[in-house]
């Protein structure tokens, strides 16, 4: 098994080749361009059809507050965003790669219209690295810094729509080469370089800002898997895949490789001249006919068990836009009657053995789906499964496209090349994200956590959280202790996640720094007034729990009574008091104290006094 | 090492297979086999083997001599963006060798017999009078064998070159089409294509006059058809550059449809061209401050002198006071510096003294216009330049009250 990673991060701040900046918001005004694939851009793609297809696409792009010309194609790219291209020679660095002499740009050909340009433009930053794991150094191929792409709104009748906002967003990608084991080593080697992507200031933190494409093989020709959004995803993504694969392989062996031979495809729309089936009466309604064709020797192995014939089937007729196709293992469903399937079969010429797919589409795609699914079958039968798959965001993968040819790449001549001395490495050195093993052990020695909050801290992403406030509010031990164990515990006793909104209204704005929420900094916050009031642990912690379980407002929180100590005077009167009735001892005056009073209350001090109120028997 | 030449080379100590790509003395480019060239240090490059495959790209080719047919559209490049292509291993631009590509390129022309003949391969900065001549001679020729006449030309000076063959062109048989693109045609995103089709479109109308055909918009949804007397790039770089000052485009293209939207002149039955300019013509951009002397070393040893004013057409008197001094040799002209509207030297004094000083106000011709126009006047009339200059040849004075 052969697998590697292709990690993709967005930065925040300023995009690439422009000064707009990475966030904003639709302005209402949209423009319509076209593009022309030019001499021998379309790689392998000779079907005049095809060709004529792209090259009469239209694109509409919708202006964003964050877009110029340059995102309009209509400028030259302004100089590269320094920032970005230290962040990358960064990464770099702390992935073992070599930073190369100069940064130079490509102009990648992209015709899909997700790019104004018709190009995405690219350049390796580093190449040749590793990064360490538990089986052992993944290498790491190049790392790029890029331009992000347009992001697409819709996609009808030949137009695809688009907005500017994310076109030239920067955008690092990180490859691995095919050293990765399996799917469990996938997930370590994905969480390991997330981590330093996750460690530098300035990474997105979107809900789209990291995305991820598996490339895997196990024999049968490698599959790219693209999109997989999220890190936990990579695993269950490669299991379905693996299982696809296997159950594909047993279908081929159970025919040796030969592909049965779909039948014709029969019109039996009549057959549902009054059926019960609302969904196939509304779709000849529309004009759509029901066509079905017999699969040879393929009974059970449509959708039964491990097989999942049926879906291979169905994905090649999505991709040209029919949705509907059923098959004999899903029956009886789609509220078909046992007299209708009966005609099915029969059309179809149905024995035992053979499965019959029902599709319903307009007439003339079916001469478009014959040779497709023909071509599918004997793919699989092969097992010639190359290809580019989506991931989908229920952990399985769906079929895309075929492979696509080598990227066609050109010099991106408006951009001068950038030199990257040794000087301008040294001078970033600061910027190089730690690794986990050396941030472990300056959380340990710096902070004087212990290893167990060290390790929980990095686990549950909140180390750039704790980082971040211990640099406002200097007590490291109060600080992780109410982020990995206070809210935890009251978010489990109110059954409720805090909100961006309440997380800011505890820890203030330094946390803000790290998010995409911003809180104005004169916005208080419950360590913001500890900090001020000089508060101790457990009037924090009373606070927070006020906040947190008795819906006390941030505003009113500094006039509560319990969270204004007891001065000493107040500690001596209470004393007094308790000294008056039996049973009094050091062992319970904390106990019998604290339910006298609602205050906070330092109990140093009380047992001080009490030692000296004590009656001296 | 020869350019696309496949090496084994050491970098920092690890072993890479690319394609030699250029090199500067300080650095090496090279291809890598996923496509992306990378440049680095020569002295971090080491070369381990240098294959032998004989398949080198001869990257020498230079563009073929053809010549124009008969009764078609005759395209006529002479370098700029527009008639160049890129060399994608090294991005060097270089001048399209053959246009029957534009077939597949570009919408809605199958129907048209497009020749190409390739004049000139420049910068559009290098054009000058003499340019001017061979294009118009080039145009005429082409014109002779029934052909309509499309010029590819870089944008910067196209307005100046398209003026040039107005006025050298008092009688044309067919509509001579200047276009161009502001992206290169190398980009899938290039405005050349459509641009190129709106030009042969705008070749096959019933016209006889110059023009400049380039988008209408940011969008790539039609093309406008300029007077090559008024036309004017107004951005430096965005696809709707050009303009007509001061009044609407002739026509506009969109779909395969023409739409004509101000008056353009009719075909003639026969070409005249009077293909001789003098260039002993100045344009002087006044500035305040401007010092007597500069001003002076422009203007001297000039026939003529157009100036651009400010405003209504003013320059300083110290200016003046040279203006009087070489107004015996020297015809001085005023244009504007705001490129919108009229000059009226009536309304202040300034203008006045201008004017008795024999400066003549040249109405709301643009000032490159007025430049080029001199140049043709001087080279045929020279007895009638003072008057030539103020009346409308080739609707470069655009008259608000016609
Ligand atoms: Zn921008």
């Amino acid at each position: 098994m052969k697998i590697g990673l292709e990690i993709h991060f967005q930065l925040k701040g300023n995009k690439l080749f422009c000064s707009c900046s990475t966030e904003g918001t639709e302005s209402g005004s949209s423009f319509r361009r076209k593009l022309t694939p030019v001499m021998g851009e379309m790689g392998k793609v000779d079907n005049a059809v095809e060709y004529e297809n792209i090259r009469n696409r239209e694109f509409l792009y919708h202006v964003s507050t964050n877009s110029c010309l340059v995102e309009k194609d209509e400028e030259p790219p302004h100089p590269v965003n320094i920032e970005a291209l230290n962040t990358a020679i960064a990464i770099s660095e702390a992935l073992n790669c070599k930073i190369l002499d100069y940064a130079s740009f490509m102009r990648k050909i992209v015709i899909d219209g997700s790019n104004t340009s018709g190009f995405q433009r690219t350049g390796i930053i580093g190449m040749d690295g590793y990064i360490e794991t538990s089986k052992g150094p993944v290498r790491i191929s190049t790392i790029t810094l890029e331009e992000d792409a347009c992001r697409k709104i819709s996609e009808k009748h030949g137009r695809a729509e688009y907005s500017l906002d994310r076109l030239g967003i920067p955008l690092i990608e990180i490859s691995t080469e095919p050293d990765i084991a399996d799917p469990d080593h996938a997930l370590e080697t994905a969480k390991a370089i997330g981590h330093f992507v996750m460690s530098m200031n300035n990474f997105r933190r979107e809900v789209d800002s990291i995305r991820q494409d598996v490339n895997f093989s196990m024999g049968f020709g490698r599959v790219e898997i693209k999109g997989v959004s999220k890190l936990s995803f990579i695993k269950d993504t490669l299991d379905y895949e693996i299982k696809r694969q296997k159950a594909l392989n047993e279908i081929s062996g159970k025919f040796s490789g030969r592909s049965p031979e779909l039948g014709k495809f029969i019109d039996i729309s009549d057959i549902f001249t009054n059926t019960g089936s609302s969904m196939i009466k509304k779709a000849i309604a529309s004009g759509k006919s029901v066509m079905c064709a017999r699969l040879p020797g393929c009974n059970h192995l449509m959708k039964y068990g491990n097989y999942r014939l049926g879906r291979e089937l169905a994905d090649v007729a999505k991709n040209i836009g029919i949705g509907g196709l059923m098959h004999s293992d899903e029956f009886p469903a789609y509220g078909l009657m046992d007299d209708e399937l009966n005609k099915i079969y029969q059309s179809a010429g149905k024995m035992d053995n053979d499965a019959v797919i029902v599709v319903i589409a307009d007439k003339p795609s079916f001469q478009i789906l014959r040779p497709l699914l023909i071509e599918r079958m004997d793919k699989i039968m092969k097992l010639d499964l190359a290809e580019t798959r989506a991931a989908t965001p229920s952990g399985e993968t769906r079929y895309l496209r075929p492979l696509a040819g080598k990227e066609r790449m050109y010099p991106e001549t408006d951009i001068p090349l950038i030199q990257i001395t040794e000087d301008h490495i040294e001078n970033i050195k600061d910027m190089v994200p730690k690794s986990i093993d050396e941030i472990k052990s300056e959380l340990v020695e710096k902070y004087k956590l212990s290893y167990v909050e060290a390790e929980s801290l990095i686990n549950t992403n909140m180390l750039s959280t704790f980082l971040s406030i211990v640099k406002d509010f200097n007590y490291p031990s109060t600080v992780s202790r109410i982020l990995l164990q206070i809210i935890p515990e009251f978010e489990k006793k109110r059954d409720k996640k805090l909100t961006p909104d309440e997380k800011a209204d505890i820890l203030g704005v330094a946390l803000s720094q790290g998010n995409s929420y911003s809180r104005n900094d004169t916005v208080i916050s419950i360590l913001g007034i500890a900090k001020r009031k000089h508060w101790d642990r457990s009037t924090l912690e009373m606070a927070i729990s006020l906040y947190m379980l008795d819906n006390i407002p941030l505003s009113e929180l500094e006039t509560r009574q319990e969270l204004i100590p007891l001065t000493e005077e107040e500690i001596r009167k209470v004393i007094t008091e308790l000294v008056s009735s039996a049973d009094i001892s050091e062992k319970n005056i904390i106990v019998l104290f604290r339910k006298k009073t609602v205050r906070a209350f330092d109990p140093k001090v009380v047992i001080k006094i009490f030692r000296e109120l004590k009656p001296s028997n | 090492m020869l350019i696309g030449q496949k090496v084994d080379f050491s970098y920092k100590g690890t072993e890479y297979t690319g394609t030699f790509i250029s090199s500067s003395g300080e650095t090496i480019t090279v291809k890598l086999g996923s496509g992306y060239n990378i440049t680095l240090n020569s002295d971090s490059f080491k070369v381990l083997r240098e294959y032998d495959d004989g398949n080198i790209e001869d990257n020498q080719r230079t563009a073929t001599a053809s010549e124009c047919g008969n009764n078609g559209t005759c395209i006529l490049t002479t370098g700029g963006t527009i008639g160049s292509s890129v060399d994608y291993k090294t991005g060097a631009v270089k001048p399209v060798k053959d246009i029957s590509y534009l077939y597949n390129f570009v919408n809605n022309i199958s129907q048209f017999k497009l020749y190409h003949e390739n004049i000139e391969n420049m910068l559009s900065e290098n054009v000058d009078s003499g340019k001017w001549v061979t294009f118009a001679r080039k145009a005429r020729d082409a014109m002779k064998k029934g052909n309509s006449v499309i010029i590819f030309h870089g944008t910067d000076t196209m307005q100046y070159s398209a003026s040039a063959l107005s006025f050298m062109f008092e009688e044309q048989t067919k509509p001579i089409i200047f276009t161009g693109s502001q992206r290169s045609s190398d980009r899938p995103s290039s405005d050349a294509f459509l641009n190129i089709e709106g030009s042969i479109h705008f070749a096959s109308m019933e016209m006889g006059e110059v023009g400049i055909s380039m988008h209408t918009d940011t969008a790539d949804d039609s093309v406008s058809l300029y007077r090559g007397t008024r036309a004017r790039k107004m951005h430096t770089s965005s696809r709707n550059a050009f303009i007509s000052i001061g009044e609407h485009a002739m026509a506009r293209y969109s779909n395969g449809t023409i739409s004509e939207e101000t008056y353009m002149k009719k075909p003639s039955e026969n070409i005249v061209l009077k293909d001789k300019l003098d260039d002993s013509v100045g344009l002087i951009y006044f500035y305040p401050g401007m010092k007597e002397e500069d001003f002076y070393n422009l203007a001297y040893n000039k026939k003529a002198v157009i100036i651009m004013g400010t405003g209504l057409g003013h320059v300083s008197s110290g200016v003046l006071n040279i203006i009087k001094k070489l107004e015996k040799e020297t015809s001085f002209f005023m244009t504007s510096q705001c490129i919108y509207g009229n000059v009226n030297m009536n309304v202040y004094s300034t203008g006045r003294d201008l004017l008795q000083a024999g400066v003549i106000p040249l109405d709301n011709m643009l000032a490159e216009t007025a430049l080029v126009k001199a140049m043709y006047i001087l080279g045929n009339y020279p007895d009638s330049l003072d008057k030539l200059m103020r009346a409308n040849l080739r609707g470069e004075i655009e008259d608000i009250l016609k």
